[in-house]
């Protein structure tokens, strides 16, 4: 299977920090593919770098086998990648739907649909969430668990080829979780898209991903399955710092 | 989904369109018919000026003190046409016109056309490369920079006219052409059609959608696949254009003044959307309604305290009603949603 | 076509005369520096308020002229000390009720304030055109104004030109007030707790200081200057009527983005620079339309280059400097 995803040697330095460090890894098409590591390691810049928001001190993004090093973030995302954010931004005054709509308008199909299409997309992709009964809300009226699924509408709605999720399960309770995460696993297997995922909800993201990299300070630590990764030392060292976390690492194991 | 031609915000501008006309149809018959159509005529002008703003600020989120700087050249644009090229064809109208005769509806439409065609020109170039540049900024570092475009643009014209007046000053007057209220009503009338359905048509396409989208979170759209750069640009130049469009309808009217372009003219356009209300197509409208009416009716009641009390007004509304008459109608009557587009 | 006089005489008069406008329309934009870096509104008021003290100094000057209690340099400490007590006023009729408990500025609230300052300056020009004997007594035409005719009408030459003494006398003033605006805003316990709400309205609160004072100090301060500020017209301009405002205030918006938001020393130098190119080129063309063209070019430029403002660095190093020496 081809690389959907390839990241390069990528540095990205914020003044004096370094907030990456020469980070590489490649994502296959079809894959659930984690990214872990304490606050702070540098993963949200990450996700920055792969969607253009910023621009790497050095290295290569490469998506679908293009370049995309230096394209601005709408040409990416009309090229196929979707993200949802850690701290959400819904449009606020805007409606449910059309929050979702302007991920359909505005996606891969941009020169191609019709607003009527786009509704249509829309619907079915709340729908599928479970937000259709709030549709015609303003998105400022929803709670946090909602505006949290509301992204993940806006973002699917585009029909991506590669989804970003950064922390999505944070702040959900432990039943929303499962959900969710059902959710996610019928969005890669049901439609076929590759998914990126940020988390810190362990027993979620072991579950989920089927291969993964640990930050560390900007540093690519470890690289590998699940379990591989839970058996790491260097990784278990690095969760020291939080021992609530490196306790939850013994216990998957 | 409904048809465009069924949708409330497209009814309702048809409403008020043919409510124009039929001002201007029965506006011949007496004395105080004619005082309607003269207020009509305002009406059109306050309201097409709000609605150009409003592709700006009330749908991109961008608030621009300088969009005066587009009303000013579209008057301009008509001083230049009618004053000061000079043409001997003008001049020798005016021998005729003073013995009660009228420039002929041809020549009319040329010169009109004329305006708007400079006026465009000079309005997208401005809009792009000036925009090219201030578009980078947000908030209120925006705003402050349009007043730099606008009295920049202000000041060359002014220098402009003043080295090539006939008149020798830094004001132009039109040459009398013959022609009357109604003609001028008229001519207000046809930029308000454009005006409005181009303002609403903006809105519910789906550069509108990326517009609104730029207005509540700039870079969640940018994320989204929204060339949020270009589209600001698009309407930065729309809003101009649109802007421009009332200069000249009145310089037609009342001749080429600097007056346009100064900057409470801004603060119209500005007072209108915020009254009504950010983010909607009917806002702006309702707002400059409202605006229009308050200032008319301040004027003839309460004469020289006009402006004091239109002042009192405005820092009352912002106080209570923060955001604006369809924001309040839209958390009273939620059912009225769907008509407040 | 427009002709340049590029001769030295034009330069240093051009400068000269550059420095003292300089001086007066620096101190200014002082009270709207403080207002918008503090509290983030950009006070559409200002003008307004400046002009206001301007036309009531020049009634006054010229009802009860010789009355020394109305000449320039006394009349700008009281009305400035009117000032501050008509700051409370402004404070609570037009900010307070927008952004009297908001902590951080979003672009909403940054609409609201501009829009009830606008609303306040239209009903405060407004005012002009309704005290019967204030203005027609003067003139015929109200939007005309005061003729003043400069205090004084005498002149000194220096290297070769020929300036209004009164002139020179206002942008002393002009930078006397910059130095009590400085050490207001940098030296006293006041200015320290001003410049911390420019930092964190919210951290103020909870050490104990009431965030909401403080505004009203800003609003004081910033209105007091700002009406002291307009006095100096009364000697600078040799006219003064309402609609001036619709040039001072666009200037200050100029001085203010070149000096720094909220920088009362980068303001100044930013009145002083934005002077000079202003006189600069209305002696080299001869056109006061250039010269202002030119002047708004400068925002436009400043704002895209350096938004953070031109001339921001130089309280810094001198407040550096002070601390040292
Ligand atoms: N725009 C920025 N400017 C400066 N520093 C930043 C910026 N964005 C992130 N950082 C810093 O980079 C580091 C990594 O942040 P982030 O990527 O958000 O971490 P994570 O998502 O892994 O918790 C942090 O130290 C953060 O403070
Ligand atoms: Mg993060």
């Amino acid at each position: 299977m081809r690389d959907v995803l390839v990241v390069e040697n990528i540095t990205k330095r914020f003044g004096g920090l370094t907030a990456l460090s020469q980070v590489s890894f490649k994502v296959k098409e079809g894959e659930r593919f984690g990214i872990i590591g304490p606050n702070g390691a540098g993963k949200t810049t990450l996700f920055n770098v792969i969607n253009g928001v910023y621009r790497p001190d050095t290295g290569k993004v490469i998506f679908k086998d293009t370049d995309i090093t230096h394209w601005p973030p709408h040409r990416r995302a009309r090229y196929g990648m979707a993200r949802t954010h850690q701290v959400v931004k819904p449009f606020s005054d805007l409606t449910v739907l059309e929050n979702a709509m302007i991920g359909a308008l505005f996606g891969p199909k941009h020169d191609s649909i019709t607003e009527d299409e786009a509704r249509e997309i829309a619907s079915n992709v709340l729908e599928f969430i479970g937000l259709k009964e709030k549709a015609d809300l303003p998105a400022n009226v929803l709670n946090v668990q909602e505006k949290k699924r509301l992204e993940l509408a806006r973002a699917l709605s585009s029909q991506p080829d590669l989804l970003l999720l950064d922390e999505v399960l944070a702040g959900l309770v432990p039943s929303e979780i499962d959900v969710m995460v059902g959710l996610l696993r019928k969005i890669n297997e049901e439609k076929g898209i590759t998914i990126v995922m940020i988390e810190h909800v362990m027993h979620a993201i072991m579950n989920l991903a089927e291969r993964m990299i640990v930050l560390d300070f900007g540093r690519k630590i470890a690289e590998g399955t699940p379990s591989e990764i839970a058996n790491n030392p260097e990784v278990i060292a690095a969760y020291l710092g939080n021992p609530e976390l490196a306790l939850k690492f013994v216990q998957k194991r | 989904m409904v048809s465009v031609f069924r949708r409330p915000g497209f009814i309702i501008s048809t409403i008020i369109v043919l409510f124009f006309l039929v001002l201007g149809y029965l506006g011949n018959i007496n004395a105080i018919s004619r005082m309607y159509v003269s207020n009509g005529t305002d009406l059109m002008y306050y309201i097409g000026i709000g609605l150009a703003m409003a592709i700006i600020m009330s749908y991109a989120g961008y608030v621009s003190f300088g969009q005066a700087v587009f009303v000013g050249i579209g008057s301009f644009s008509t001083g230049y046409v009618l004053v000061l090229m000079n043409r001997s064809n003008i001049i020798s109208y005016l021998a005729k016109i003073g013995s009660g005769g009228r420039i002929s509806n041809t020549m009319l439409a040329v010169y009109f056309t004329e305006s708007l065609l400079l006026a465009i020109t000079i309005s997208v170039f401005i809009a792009v490369v000036v925009g090219y540049a201030v578009l980078r900024l947000r908030g209120a570092f925006f705003a402050i920079s349009t007043i730099g475009l606008d009295y920049v643009v202000m000041y060359l014209v002014k220098y402009i006219t003043k080295t090539r007046s006939p008149f020798g000053g830094e004001e132009l007057l039109n040459p009398s052409m013959g022609l009357t209220d109604m003609t001028f009503y008229w001519m207000h009338f046809i930029l308000f059609i454009i005006t409005i359905y181009v303002a609403y048509f903006v809105k519910i396409s789906k550069f509108g959608y990326g517009l609104a989208a730029i207005r509540e979170d700039e870079d969640a759209a940018e994320i989204m696949g929204v060339n949020t750069f270009r589209y600001k640009i698009y309407a930065f130049a729309l809003s101009g254009i649109l802007a421009s469009f009332w200069g000249i309808a009145e310089a037609f009217r009342k001749s080429y003044s600097i007056g346009y372009f100064k900057l409470d003219k801004s603060i119209i356009m500005l007072v209108e959307n915020v009254v009504g209300g950010i983010g909607s197509f009917i806002g702006p409208i309702i707002g400059s309604i409202i605006y229009y009416l308050l200032e008319w009716s301040f004027l003839t009641t309460v004469g020289q305290w006009t402006l004091v009390i239109l002042g009192a007004t405005v820092v009352v509304v912002v106080a209570f009603f923060p955001e604006g008459i369809v924001g309040l109608l839209k958390k009273r009557f939620p059912r009225l949603r769907k008509w407040l587009e | 076509m427009l002709e340049l006089a590029l001769t030295g005489g034009a330069i240093t008069k051009g400068i000269i005369m550059g420095l003292i406008y300089g001086s007066v329309i620096g101190s200014v934009a002082i009270g709207l520096t403080i207002i918008w870096g503090v509290m983030k509104v950009v006070n559409l008021a200002h003008g307004h308020i400046v002009v206001f003290a301007a036309m009531m100094s020049a009634f006054l000057y010229l009802t009860y002229k010789g009355a020394l209690l109305f000449t320039p340099p006394i009349a700008f400490i009281w009305i400035g000390l009117l000032g501050a007590a008509f700051g409370v006023f402004f404070y609570y009729t037009t900010l307070h009720p927008v952004i009297g408990h908001v902590d951080t500025m979003t672009l909403k609230y940054e609409m609201s304030s501009l829009m009830a300052t606008f609303g306040f300056g239209i009903a405060l020009y407004g005012i002009h055109y309704i005290l019967p004997n204030y203005v027609h007594s003067y003139s015929v035409n109200p939007s005309i104004g005061y003729s003043i005719g400069a205090a004084g009408h005498t002149y000194i030459v220096f290297l070769g030109v020929v300036i209004m003494k009164s002139t020179v006398l206002m942008s002393v003033l002009g930078f006397l007030l910059t130095l009590v605006a400085y050490w207001l805003m940098n030296k006293t316990s006041m200015g320290l707790k001003i410049r911390a709400v420019a930092q964190d309205a919210r951290a103020l609160s909870l050490v104990g200081i009431n965030p909401v004072k403080v505004k009203v100090m800003t609003a004081v301060l910033a209105t007091a200057l700002a009406m002291a500020s307009g006095v100096l017209f009364l000697g600078y301009s040799t006219s003064v009527y309402p609609d001036i405002e619709s040039t001072v205030s666009p200037l200050c918006f100029v001085i203010v983005v070149l000096g720094g938001l909220g920088s009362v020393l980068g303001t100044y130098f930013g009145g002083l620079f934005l002077g000079v190119m202003y006189w600069l080129t209305l002696e080299l063309t001869g056109q006061q339309s250039i010269a202002l063209a030119v002047a708004f070019a400068i925002l436009l430029i400043a704002m895209v280059l350096k938004p953070d403002g031109v001339f921001s660095g130089i309280e810094r190093k001198l407040s550096f400097r002070a601390k040292r020496g």
